[in-house]
């Protein structure tokens, strides 16, 4: 009987080392998989009112990242940090084209958004599409966006807040995270700009 | 129980809830209102609240002068770096000696709906509820964002 129990359990114990193995070696693929297929077209307007589509990436070093004017906090904080980051590179920074990409279009007008962008930097280029084109841009970037109503009614929006590196091919090449330090954010784009 | 005995514990419980309210302190310091850019009528508030008290506190809500609503809410980060801002419909606890940190890229009060654009230099008239000191009035400075520098 005790023995019977003592296999019951280890088999148990077996059972779940190869749930564990099969969940974490999945999720590897998955981020994986997810890094490789960041990327492809899109077609929007900048705040300057020209189009900038996937092809303008190609010989550049680009920087995008996504948000809304809205936003109380964490655009405003990433919009400074971008600027800093490009500043501390000097003539580097100069190499890479950064982009602002509205979620909330509904809200965030050409002119609106050239206003937002240039009251930060005059290194970052706001750009904004039709409810479609961020359709098409969000299933290539792997972006998340959600609205979220308010009781006022108003309303807010949820998104990802990384920031993505792209190569001169157009194709990922990194991507700085919120928790990323100054020093960790200006290595990486180097790294963009002598590899990249 | 007889009278003289609830007026006795009546006594007992005044005299305790009247200590606690005297040990009940709650205190905010570096508080700013980060100007918004042209055309955007939402503000993020910070800044530092302290509760010298014996149990915890609350806060609980916000309003904002020349504005629809303050909320409360965390930027959060999750796996992939899919950041949200979570609004945090409980309020936020604040516990005896720990400061409550208000800060860009983290817990903020988001004032929504303001009449007119704060400009940096000015100040809002800030009303802050908590679960049990009650409403605490502060003028919130409005600064404009400090640029971002290299750690050193």
């Amino acid at each position: 009987m005790r023995r019977r129990h003592l296999v019951q359990g280890i088999l148990a114990g077996l059972l779940v080392v190869a749930t564990v193995i099969g969940v974490m070696e999945l999720h590897r693929r998955q981020t994986e998989d997810v890094e490789a297929v960041i990327g492809g077209p899109f077609s929007m307007l900048a705040h300057d009112g020209a189009r900038v589509t996937h092809e303008d990436l190609t010989g550049r070093r680009s920087l995008l990242f996504f948000g809304f004017t809205y936003c109380p906090d964490i655009c405003p904080t990433t919009l400074l940090q971008v600027a800093a980051w490009l500043e501390a590179m000097e003539e580097k920074g100069d190499l890479i084209d950064a982009y602002f990409v509205t979620v909330d279009p509904e809200r965030d007008t050409v002119e609106r958004m050239a206003e937002y962008v240039t009251y930060f930097s005059d290194r970052i280029t706001g750009l904004v599409g039709t409810a479609d084109e961020l359709r098409q841009m969000a299933d290539s970037y792997r972006l998340y966006y959600a609205r979220i109503d308010l009781d006022d009614g108003s309303y807010t929006m949820d998104h990802t807040a990384a920031v993505y590196l792209m190569d001169a091919e157009g194709r990922f090449f990194d991507a700085i995270t919120m928790t990323a330090s100054f020093d960790e954010a200006v290595a990486k784009l180097t790294r963009l700009v002598e590899d990249g | 129980m007889t009278a003289a005995g609830r007026l006795a514990l009546a006594s007992i419980l005044l005299a305790t809830s009247a200590m606690a309210t005297d040990q009940h302190v709650i205190g905010i310091e570096e508080h700013w209102v980060a100007e918004p850019p042209p055309g955007v009528p939402v503000a993020a508030a910070y800044g530092v609240i302290t509760c010298r008290c014996i149990t915890s506190d609350r806060l609980i809500s916000v309003a904002a002068g020349g504005a629809s609503m303050g909320e409360f809410h965390a930027t959060t980060s999750g796996d992939g770096g899919v950041v949200a801002m979570r609004r945090l419909d409980d309020g936020i606890e604040i516990r005896p000696g720990v400061p409550l940190v208000l800060a860009p890229g983290g817990l903020h009060i988001m004032i929504t709906g303001l009449e007119e654009r704060p400009r940096a230099g000015g100040g809002i008239h800030v009303t802050l509820v908590f679960e049990r000191a009650g409403a605490v009035d502060v003028v919130f400075p409005v600064m404009a964002r400090p640029a971002v520098v290299a750690e050193e």
